[in-house]
């Protein structure tokens, strides 16, 4: 069996990419995000929204979220988000 | 007192079970976590537990019975001198009598539509397949006979069913009210900042502290966590405050069993929990049942009022909405049997303002 690195460029792209995606479902209209916003102050997500990310992370990266873990500093920005995942996602086979 | 032990779901998808195995009987003495029952859908079996110590008072199911979940399956007390409150067999329970035993696929074919098998009349010892397609054609309504224009009849999805037995209670057994008022959204949304930043939250916590503190509130006028049974007012031992939570198309209430003696962290953090698996789809029965208060918001689609319908067997549901220009409307259904407009009124009054946050 060979293991993979964690591929943070993709995850980013792919986290922005969710975030993005949900805001729209919201109703935002082209809505635009950096890598360091915050994503709760920008306005983009409400907490039902960013629950629905937590809950996509988990699937999309195989990765269980405990609920302690919900803080600003792992989950407030895209990179934070990365971070997270790439120290706790399980090694892809 | 004597309480209610409900029926427990068995999976998200099915809102009937069928009793397959009673293990206790009126007079018996259970202790917490004994088995008292079996239950089973097309695809799972699952055993009972009694959720106390004391002594079955009475057993409201038949073996076989294809039972609403939710539905009182027994009641329990802390002596065998305790009398089940008149009528509750037909207020909370649809009850069983001496119906014929069902055959497995007319078992399932109850389920399908919601049947118990005391709803259909049998021909011959036991309730076959046929008596229960000849009861749902002549049930049926020809649509030939309805002034009403062609089409097709389409069975419910399990969500459906269940949205129609929770309107249907709302409609043919509480007598609903509605009361609403305006409140100044700042304190709450202060409150909530500054707890979300002191306890280092993802999430802003405003919807539940607002939902923590409805069933504090309720643990402290027990009339609000109660509701009607026969000629008496049945008041719920623990608070297991029902919080609704859209997943997809469907519509979860989601239930923090004893709410009231949480700590406002731990409640935040159960909440969560369910919120999480609620759009996970990923619930188990105990999230799902027991409800005796409830809390809604809307606020997320910008509405303005909803008047939401009073889960069945609760007596008040608050509904939050939109805050606009600083003012927010908290909105309150309730069971006019158990609750006057003031009761409500009250409610709403202490909830637009934050208690001190713990």
């Amino acid at each position: 069996m060979t293991t993979h690195a964690f591929d943070t460029n993709a995850a980013r792209n792919d986290v922005r990419a969710k975030v993005i995606d949900l805001a729209s479902r919201l109703g935002h209209e082209k809505p635009a995000l950096g890598d360091d916003d915050v994503i709760p102050k920008t306005g983009l997500l409400d907490s039902t929204g960013i629950m629905e990310l937590i809950v996509w992370l988990e699937t999309r990266f195989d990765v269980e979220i405990d609920q302690s873990d919900l803080t600003i500093e792992n989950f407030g920005t895209v990179n934070a988000i990365v971070a997270y995942l790439a120290a706790h996602a399980r090694p892809m086979a | 007192m004597p309480t209610p032990l409900h029926t427990p779901r068995v999976n998200n998808n099915d809102d009937t079970v069928r009793l397959v195995k009673l293990l206790v009987k009126p007079g018996d003495e259970v202790r917490v976590g004994q088995l008292v029952a079996e239950v089973e859908t097309d695809k799972a079996n699952f055993t009972v537990e009694s959720d106390r110590d004391g002594y079955v008072l009475a057993v409201e199911k038949a073996l076989n019975d294809t039972i609403d979940v939710g539905s009182v399956l027994l009641w329990l007390g802390a002596s065998t001198d305790e009398i089940v409150p008149a009528g509750a067999v037909s207020a909370i329970a649809t009850a069983s009598n001496a119906s014929a035993t069902p055959t497995l696929k007319a078992a399932q074919l109850l389920a399908k539509h919601g049947l118990s098998a005391s709803d259909v009349p049998a021909i011959g010892e036991r309730l076959t397949i046929a008596d229960v397609e000849a009861f749902l054609a002549a049930r049926t309504p020809n649509p030939s006979n309805l002034s009403i224009a062609s089409g097709i009849v389409q069975p419910l999805t399990p969500e459906e069913r269940g949205m129609l037995r929770t309107v249907s209670w709302h409609h043919d057994h509480a007598v609903p009210g509605y009361v609403e008022l305006r409140y100044e959204a700042d304190r709450w949304e202060r409150a909530a900042a500054e707890y979300q930043k002191r306890e280092r939250l993802l999430l802003g916590p405003l919807l539940a502290l607002m939902a923590h503190r409805l069933a504090r509130l309720a643990a402290a006028d027990p009339k609000l966590n109660s509701t009607i049974v026969g000629d008496n007012r049945h008041v719920y031992s623990a608070v297991n405050l029902g919080f609704t939570v859209q997943s997809d198309s469907t519509l979860y209430l989601t239930v923090v069993q004893n709410a009231a003696v949480l700590g406002c962290r731990e409640f935040v953090d159960r909440l969560g929990q369910l919120q999480r698996g609620a759009l996970a789809h990923t619930l188990r029965s105990p999230d799902l049942t027991g409800a005796t208060i409830a809390f809604s918001s809307m606020a997320r689609w910008n509405v303005s009022r909803h008047v939401p319908v009073l889960p069945p067997y609760t007596s008040l549901i608050v509904a939050h909405a939109e805050v606009r220009g600083g003012a927010g409307t908290l909105g309150a259904t309730y069971d006019h049997r158990v609750l006057t407009g003031y009761d409500a009124l009250a409610v709403l009054r202490e909830l637009t303002t934050p208690e001190e946050l713990a």
